[in-house]
């Protein structure tokens, strides 16, 4: 005789048992679930791989520009010495009707308090013996033997 | 029963296979790295590449800051075979923009490896000129230009250097392997060069990291001054056409610092250019040509004889226009005697005999110690590449003579470069004190400089001896080189007229003159040496090399601000 409590169990067991769609219901959920986590997690690590890889972009072209900047300025400072080379220069002068001074052009003022030019500190001289060639080999082996064979030594 | 033990055996086996594989994994693992590691590599093989980071070289700079050699940019134009999208339009691009044979890319294109695959990479030009490679890149770029596909426009990092020719054999030049040669490129190579550093360059973009830098190279300042170096330049250029000569040298020096203000060689090259420049154009006369310095050479006998007491200024010999040494005669240049002479006369006259007079009164053994104590015969260890000793022979050499002692007192058989000659004569108007020439000034490395301090060489000579002997060259140039002259200052030199050694004796037509002069000479602020080689115009250096440097003096001053001796004298009394 089944009480009534264990008869609702039976029933609902059964009623579980036959009604397939639940089981997959809950499969076709779980999977669900897992797929949204899952695409989310790819989306999130696809979002972060295409910020990487931007920025990677912009480090390869920052420095490329570097690269290219640096030529440029190489270029200009090489442009601007050139157009202050002295052939240039000269020649411009001369279009101008200058001509390069001589002596007789220049003109000094005594400046007072103006120290003009100083003489500088050299290193110190290093008085050099001017040797005479006069050594034998007799001599050699006498100054080589008064060193090697010292007195009372 | 046999079941149990065959089950026992199978698990045995299982055991051991299990444990034979773990010691196979084992050993590949050593052998070749963990998978991980092993696929790590083969990801980062496929994905970068190294490359060599190049260290921008150190700029050059005169001693005044102006810009001598720096560096730019040219371009090396190739092709990757298998990226081309067009073959026809890029042989065409390249031939109207580079002037390639459209056919030659062609070929170059089709070119294969030796296991017939087709190259990855084929180089078309290079050095291409930063002009052209900027306008194949533009058209590379513009999305509605030629299609370019597969070419391959990479910047190549080259010398500049913009006053092109001037101080050429100074500065040297660096060629395509970052390496200097000749001059100051070669000697301070490794300062200049800096460290090069290899990085990773990633094909993938967020595996891309910064790469080292590399270590700069340092900058130079050379005590040149560009406009004294200009002004040397276009005077030996213009003595060399004038006096019909093949070439020559002038170097101006600051007798109390050694640092050389200008040294100009002639036939000058563009350092730019330097794969179409001749060969011996390369090479800096001033410290590699060695010859026999002629008369010249009298201002090193006539110190030495005054230093060793030989002689004094006053002493007089009696020139007959020929002496006898070791068996060889020795006449005067015009082969004239010359009667009574003090020591003024014999340098003003230029008299060889006197000279060996000198030479043989003071015995072999202290005119070549004294040789020696100038520097003759040896390098003046300049800061440059390519210096030649010059030679003496001394007794006891195989090929010294007894005849050579004559005949070296007044500079045949004897070589030397010219600045072993600047620099010996140099001692003369210094007081006695022999300053080493140098070129470097200061190197600059990121903010810090580091001076360099002038040096002396050496005191052959004492102050007394040179001053007395200043004096009498100064009188000696009134006299005998009155075109090296320049009013309002007293200038000392000596002119030099050297034969030429030819196999079998010297040649009879062609001569090296020179004119070594310095001022003012009670406060020298610049001694200059010129020398012409072979000039047709005339074979005397009184005529061709001491004119040479009246031109140079005339202009000097006025470039170095000197004032006449009368204004120096003014200023000095009135205490400024």
């Amino acid at each position: 005789m089944q009480t009534f409590a264990q008869f609702r169990y039976t029933e609902i067991t059964r009623a579980f048992k036959q009604a397939p769609w639940r089981v997959q219901t809950q499969v076709i959920a779980t999977l669900a679930a897992l797929a949204v986590v899952i695409v989310a997690l790819g989306g999130m690590y696809l979002a972060e791989a295409s910020r990487a890889a931007t920025a990677g972009r912009d480090v390869q072209f920052l420095q490329a520009q570097k690269a290219a900047l640096n030529f440029a300025i190489d270029r200009q400072e090489a442009d601007l010495a050139a157009a202050k080379s002295l052939t240039r220069l000269e020649g411009r002068a001369r279009e101008l009707g200058y001509v390069p001074a001589q002596p007789e052009h220049m003109e000094f003022l005594a400046v007072k308090g103006y120290p003009g030019s100083q003489s500088e500190a050299v290193a110190p001289a290093n008085e050099v013996e001017v040797l005479d060639y006069n050594e034998t080999l007799g001599t050699a082996l006498a100054h080589w033997l008064s060193v090697v064979i010292r007195p009372g030594g | 029963m046999v079941e149990a033990v065959r089950g026992r055996l199978r698990f045995m086996l299982g055991v051991f296979g299990v444990l034979t594989g773990l010691i196979i994994i084992r050993l590949v693992s050593l052998q070749f790295g963990s998978a991980v590691v092993f696929f790590e590599k083969q990801y980062q093989q496929a994905t970068s590449y190294r490359v060599e980071i190049p260290s921008p070289r150190g700029r050059i700079f005169d001693r005044n800051g102006d810009l001598l050699a720096t560096n730019g940019v040219q371009y090396a134009v190739g092709i990757s075979p298998s990226l081309v999208t067009d073959a026809d339009e890029l042989a065409q691009t390249l031939q109207s923009v580079l002037g390639v044979d459209a056919a030659e890319v062609h070929t170059l294109m089709a070119q294969r490896d030796n296991d017939g695959n087709v190259l990855k990479y084929v180089l078309v030009r290079q050095p291409v000129p930063a002009e052209l490679g900027d306008k194949l890149l533009a058209m590379k770029d513009d999305p509605n230009g030629p299609a370019l596909g597969g070419l391959v426009v990479e910047p190549l990092q080259t010398r500049v250097y913009p006053a092109n020719k001037l101080a050429a054999h100074v500065l040297g030049f660096v060629g395509y392997d970052n390496k200097g040669y000749y001059g100051v490129e070669e000697f301070y190579n490794e300062i200049l060069a800096g460290h090069s550093v290899v990085g990773i360059k990633q094909v993938v973009p967020f595996d891309v990291a910064l790469n080292p830098s590399p270590d700069h190279g340092a900058d130079l300042y050379l005590t040149l001054d560009r406009d004294i170096q200009f002004l040397a330049e276009q005077t030996l250029a213009n003595a060399v056409q004038r006096y019909g000569a093949e070439g020559g040298a002038i170097i101006v020096m600051e007798p109390k610092t050694g640092r050389i203000l200008a040294m100009a060689a002639n036939p000058a090259f563009d350092p730019n250019n330097f794969l179409n420049e001749p060969d011996a154009s390369r090479s800096n006369a001033a410290i590699s040509a060695q010859f026999e310095p002629g008369s010249g050479f009298k201002v090193l006998t006539m110190a030495a004889a005054l230093q060793s007491g030989t002689v004094t200024p006053d002493s007089t010999y009696l020139d007959t226009g020929y002496i006898e040494v070791g068996g060889v005669g020795i006449t005067n240049w015009n082969g004239a005697a010359w009667g009574p002479q003090d020591m003024t006369g014999l340098l003003q006259h230029s008299l060889n005999v006197g000279a060996a007079w000198l030479s043989t009164k003071m015995g072999p053994q202290s005119f070549y110690s004294y040789l020696s104590a100038f520097g003759i015969g040896q390098a003046t260890n300049i800061d440059l590449s390519g210096e030649a000793t010059g030679r003496v022979k001394r007794p006891g050499d195989p090929d010294w003579y007894e005849s050579d002692l004559g005949t070296n007192a007044f500079g045949q058989g004897v070589a030397t470069t010219p600045i072993q000659l600047l620099t010996a004569v140099s001692a003369v108007a210094n007081g006695g004190a022999m300053m080493q020439p140098h070129l470097l000034e200061k190197v600059v490395d990121e903010d810090v400089a580091h001076a360099t301090q002038p040096q002396v060489l050496g005191r052959p000579i004492s102050g007394e001896v040179a001053n007395a002997l200043s004096a009498m060259l100064a009188v000696s140039v009134e006299r005998e080189a009155s075109a090296a002259l320049l009013p309002g200052y007293r200038l000392a030199g000596k002119t030099g007229t050297a034969q030429i050694p030819i196999p079998g004796g010297y040649d009879k037509v062609k001569t090296i003159t020179t004119f070594v002069g310095w001022g003012p000479i009670d406060d020298p602020k610049f001694i200059v040496l010129v020398k012409l080689d072979k000039p047709g115009a005339s074979i005397w250096g009184s005529e061709t090399a001491a004119p040479t440097f009246g031109e140079l003096a005339r202009r000097l001053v006025v470039l170095m601000e000197i004032p006449p001796d009368e204004v120096r004298g003014q200023l000095a009394t009135s205490g400024q």
